[in-house]
């Protein structure tokens, strides 16, 4: 029996209805078939490869999104500095949200700080 | 990558930070940074973190310390040498690659981690002075350790700790 997650069945179909996209008019798109685009908006949970696909079709969906709520892991190179450092803080129970969130403001002042270097230096 | 791997680059990064910037007791820890191109700031941060190494693609290394009173200075120094650490332990690693290190009272004691206390300890003391001072300080038993540890800008519990590692002060002793 397939895994089925209320919380990517809800992204699925917001999306859908957002884009005015019918199954159908998807799975033109993806290459995914019309009937699993149905299932994946009732909440099924996809393989890895079907996220990757569908969400480098479409810009909306964001992959990294779709995998948390499908249950797969993050994946790290599609983050930006604070959202890496965000996940990585998820195991550190000892830190109250207090103590992420300073930590995670002075990453993002950080990475605001040298992001123009960044684009001169390239 | 060994922890044998780690800790040798551990001990030469020290000795040779020693050697190349003519450093004095209490080693200038700011230069050394400052040699590697690291920034170092001061922060709010909750109690439980003592500092922050965060290297991003085009910026220069950060390290940021807690600058809570919490926090004395030479626990400070010690937190900024080992940050130091990870900066040079890790430094083969491609540039466009993000690095976050944390480091709390309770960072897990990894390969790495411990490395990073080994560079730290003997960058704050090295060997050959940790030996000089302790002669120098034979007549004076009862202070020799907080004078030393004032000399090297460190805490008393590093001072022990490294004495005890060089073999020149026997554990204390257990009473029944």
């Amino acid at each position: 029996m397939s895994k089925v997650s209320a919380d990517f069945g809800e992204i699925i179909r917001d999306f859908l209805r957002r884009n005015g996209l019918t199954y159908r008019g998807a799975a033109l798109r993806t290459g995914v078939s019309a009937a699993y685009w149905k299932d994946m908006s009732d909440g099924r949970v996809p393989s890895e490869e079907v996220i990757a696909r569908i969400s480098a079709a479409f810009h909306d969906l964001d992959e990294n999104e779709l995998r948390a709520a499908a249950g797969y892991s993050m994946k790290s190179e599609n983050l930006n500095a604070v959202q890496a450092v965000e996940f990585a803080l998820r195991g550190q129970k000892d830190i109250p949200p207090e103590g992420k969130k300073q930590i995670l403001d002075f990453v993002r002042e950080i990475e605001e700080r040298y992001a123009g270097k960044k684009d001169t230096d390239s | 990558m060994s922890r044998l791997h780690f800790e040798d680059e551990a001990e030469l990064f020290a000795h040779k930070a020693w050697q190349t910037l003519g450093l004095e007791p209490p080693a200038d820890l700011v230069k050394v940074a400052s040699r590697l191109g690291i920034v170092i700031e001061e922060r709010e941060f909750c109690p439980e973190v003592d500092g922050v190494y965060l290297r991003l693609p085009g910026g220069p290394p950060v390290i940021a310390l807690n600058k809570s009173y919490l926090k004395p200075p030479v626990r400070r120094r010690f937190t900024l040498a080992h940050e130091i650490g990870h900066h040079l332990l890790t430094r083969r690693i491609r540039p466009d690659r993000r690095l976050f290190f944390l480091d709390t009272s309770k960072t897990r004691p990894t390969a790495l981690e411990r490395a990073c206390d080994r560079f730290a300890a003997l960058l704050l003391m090295p060997e050959e002075l940790v030996r000089r001072y302790f002669e120098e300080l034979a007549a004076n038993e009862t202070k020799r350790v907080s004078i030393m540890a004032s000399r090297f800008g460190v805490s008393g519990w590093a001072m022990r700790r490294r004495l005890r590692e060089l073999g020149l002060q026997a554990r204390p002793r257990r009473t029944v």
